[in-house]
């Protein structure tokens, strides 16, 4: 698979989630942030965040399943 | 496919192709608006400095007063007849209230941007769009960074956010409701 079509495939999965899953995804990845400083601008517990953070992931990874 | 994975892919994914137009715009915005900011922590360090340079005024007029308490008093005794010899606290307090009627006479008005009002119906988009350059209590150093790599395109920012926030009419707004949780002095 080419790289460009992998990321088309990435973009799109992210783009799908709801808004909730993505803003973690978001912030812990594309922003770099901590749990901690994620939870301060939700306010929410770092763990909070966390445990909403890999469902997120999990999710993406339902939707990537079989296509990459 | 493990969540570790998945984010190694997700990291490894580029930024959406990049918008030049937008680029400027931000960075226009930016220069434009440097002046206008004074993050929590400017606004920490120039009260660190206005405290030091009170306290060194307060100190010297003591001990001004004291070295040349007499030599003042004499003077106050001529002009005012007044026998007390206070010339050093009288010093000392005309130094800080100088120095605060400079501050104060810049206009300070503090804002508060609340995550509610962030949320708010005034801007629309999801929230995540919203804290570009929150960096939070790193506002100074995170501004830029934080503020361009998503303007730069991720699929967030390239689609609803791009559209909905940077071209709408409250993109002057933005620099103070990406900033949410941080009190922001503004000068006029």
């Amino acid at each position: 698979m080419l790289t460009a079509e992998r990321d088309q495939i990435l973009r799109i999965a992210v783009h799908d989630l709801d808004d909730a899953d993505r803003e973690v995804i978001v912030m812990k990845i594309f922003a770099g942030l901590t749990f901690d400083a994620v939870g301060e601008i939700l306010y929410q517990s770092a763990k909070t965040v966390a445990t909403r953070y890999r469902r997120a992931l999990m999710k993406l990874e339902e939707r990537l399943r079989g296509q990459l | 496919m493990t969540d570790s994975q998945v984010e190694n892919l997700l990291r490894q994914m580029p930024l959406a192709e990049p918008s030049a137009a937008l680029d400027d715009k931000v960075e226009a915005f930016m220069r434009a608006s440097e002046p206008l900011c004074v993050s929590a922590v400017r606004r920490l360090s120039s009260w660190g400095g206005t405290s030091v340079v009170a306290a060194a005024c307060l100190v010297i007029g003591l001990f001004v007063g004291h070295i040349f308490g007499p030599a003042f008093a004499t003077n106050d005794r001529i002009s005012q007849g007044n026998g007390e010899p206070v010339v050093g606290a009288n010093l000392s307090s005309q130094m800080l209230d100088g120095g605060h009627g400079e501050h104060t006479s810049k206009t300070v008005v503090t804002v508060d941007w609340t995550r509610d009002r962030v949320s708010g119906p005034q801007m629309q988009g999801p929230r995540v769009a919203m804290f570009c350059a929150i960096g939070g209590k790193n506002f100074v150093t995170s501004k830029e960074q934080q503020c361009l790599r998503c303007h730069d395109g991720i699929t967030v920012a390239e689609t609803d956010f791009r559209r909905e926030h940077m071209n709408s009419p409250g993109f002057e707004t933005c620099m103070w409701c990406h900033d949410t949780s941080v009190r922001r002095e503004v000068r006029n």
